[in-house]
């Protein structure tokens, strides 16, 4: 006689693995066998994952289509089961399940496309951390100013793109004609972020885009200022540098580093 | 669990709250914008167990202007893997944010080895089976501190070691810990014609005081066995179910749960207005309350 937890390991087995390991265990009714009523479960299991990877991102679904998508979204939760209770996690690997896939590697908008889709799910219901506010910058001394460090708004996700992902997305979103994937000469720099309760994003120009990467790391204002002489005129860049703070102060993208 | 909160979630049966709706968040612009008149919502907790964002403050918005009921998918009660404490703990921690009225979730198991299915899964229903949910039952509620009810899940599957019936089974879980019931009437429905029993003595095998909710849902059929897709409007055998059921355990707060193909508001606001004719047929004193 099994135990219930040979019984709970057999079934889970029979799920995963599309099996009848549990087939002893369980009985046909007057109406049906067994091993129908086994696939109720089995069928259940791929469609739900393959549901929750559908309503995550939305925009690589449409765009891929569903015989494509479905495939590489099985190929997913076959080599990745859901380790959370929490379904929100689910296709937390995905993007990068995407970027990587081999049937993919001529279509890295694909990849991109769901970066770019759950780095917006990030920002959806990112935690409420307190953003710093224009008055909380007044208050500085100017020689607190050269050290200055930040620390960003969990919120935001930074992203480098190849190829024209975000115009897809954007495409995809305003209902348009769906414009032709291609790779991009330069790489398109992004920012996604939670402004009024609505996920967004927008490009960063590149000086723009390396100081909050090196921001992120840890440089101060000052330091920050100094890199942006590679870009700028020496005299120029402290005014630069201050520009984008107060823009990223403006749109909630940095909290109290403390 | 102390003797002292088991007899105190004994004796205190959480209120009639009138019916209401699964909160969907199709429906949060008409919820937010215009009122209506429903009386409680039920809420999915992991929906909202989320860091932050717009998710908890449209739960904020809801909590303020109606009752809320927390009710989860994940707590997999039945498994043999240990009880997940990272879960339980932000469980609590939505629970005392908003304060609901009860906390419920399955009688099922979800997976075991660290793998989570996402399916409400069947189990036998052994003395072995019982002996192992009392004890995490009675450690959910010590943990949550408040009282737990448990809801009847439908199934496809039955098993070779079973040695009590469905009902018998919940029967004694709940003489042993206390806890609540959701008793979902199309899910009563559902395990009955899949697995050849009689829906009434189910019902009747149920004690009539640990009820505290309905769940009232559609199906689809599949001729040879029934599957609870809760996606489509309550059939007519469950509307006699749920008659049945207000008159064993009523007045029972009852809520429509609607979880795929999920129509605009106004779709199911007549659906609505029936669970809670019935239950005022039954229950006439309703009627005068409302009033």
């Amino acid at each position: 006689m099994s135990t219930l937890k040979e019984i709970q390991d057999k079934f889970q087995k029979s799920i995963l693995q599309q099996d009848a390991t549990i087939i002893d265990e369980i009985v046909d009714t007057s109406k049906e066998e067994r091993a129908v009523l086994l696939n109720v479960y089995q069928h259940a299991y791929g469609a739900r994952l393959i549901e929750f990877l559908e309503n995550d991102f939305p925009k690589t679904f449409t765009y891929m289509g569903d015989e494509n998508f479905h495939h590489i979204a099985k190929d997913y939760y076959e080599t990745h089961p859901s380790d959370n209770p929490n379904a929100r996690w689910f296709g937390r690997f995905f993007p990068e399940f995407l970027t990587k896939h081999p049937e993919l590697v001529n279509n890295p908008e694909c990849g991109e496309l769901a970066h770019l889709e759950y780095a917006l799910g990030t920002a959806f219901d990112a935690p409420n951390t307190k953003p710093l506010t224009k008055a909380d910058f007044a208050q500085l001394s100017p020689e607190d100013w050269p050290t200055l460090s930040f620390k960003t708004h969990p919120s935001t996700t930074r992203l480098s793109l190849k190829t024209n992902a975000s115009e897809i997305w954007s495409s995809l979103h305003k209902e348009e004609e769906l414009v032709e994937s291609k790779s991009k000469a330069l790489i398109i720099e992004l920012i996604s972020w939670r402004g009024d309760n609505m996920a967004r994003f927008r490009t960063m120009s590149y000086d723009e885009a390396m100081i909050w990467d090196e921001a992120l790391k840890g440089a101060n204002f000052g330091q920050i200022c100094e890199m942006l002489g590679t870009y700028w005129p020496s005299e120029e860049a402290p005014l630069k540098a201050a520009g984008y703070l107060q823009a990223w102060i403006a749109s909630e993208f940095l909290i109290d580093p403390a | 669990m102390n003797d002292q909160i088991l007899s105190e979630q004994n004796s205190s049966r959480p209120p009639f709250i009138g019916f209401g709706l699964g909160l969907r968040s199709e429906h949060y612009t008409d919820i937010l914008e215009g009122n209506p008149p429903i009386d409680w919502f039920e809420v999915v907790s992991e929906n909202f167990m989320v860091p932050g964002g717009r998710p908890m403050q449209i739960l904020d918005q809801i909590k303020e202007r109606y009752p809320v009921v927390m009710h989860g998918v994940s707590m997999s009660i039945a498994s043999t893997q240990p009880l997940d404490m990272d879960y339980l703990t932000d469980l609590k921690k939505l629970a005392k944010h908003v304060q609901p009225k009860w906390i419920s979730d399955h009688l099922c198991w979800t997976g075991v080895h660290g793998v989570n299915l996402h399916d409400l899964l069947p189990f036998p229903y052994t003395a072995e089976a019982l002996d192992h949910i009392v004890e995490r039952v009675n450690k959910v509620q010590d943990f949550l501190d408040h009282p737990l009810a448990l809801e009847n899940v439908s199934s496809y599957v039955s098993f070779k070691q079973s040695e009590l019936s469905e009902w018998d089974f919940i029967s004694e879980l709940t003489k042993r810990t206390g806890c609540w019931l959701l008793l979902d009437v199309n899910n009563v429905f559902v395990s009955s014609y899949n697995h050849e029993f009689d829906a009434m003595e189910f019902i009747n095998g149920i004690p009539e005081d640990r009820v505290v909710q309905f769940h009232m849902a559609g199906h689809s059929d599949y001729e040879t066995y029934i599957v609870d897709t809760h996606d489509a409007p309550v059939r007519d055998e469950v509307w006699d179910l749920y008659r049945a059921c207000q008159k064993r355990f009523g007045p029972v707060s009852t809520i429509i749960e609607r979880d795929d193909n999920i129509p605009p508001l106004a779709e199911l606001m007549p659906e609505l207005e029936k669970i809670r004719a019935i239950g005022q047929e039954i229950h006439p004193q309703l009627k005068s309350q409302a009033a």
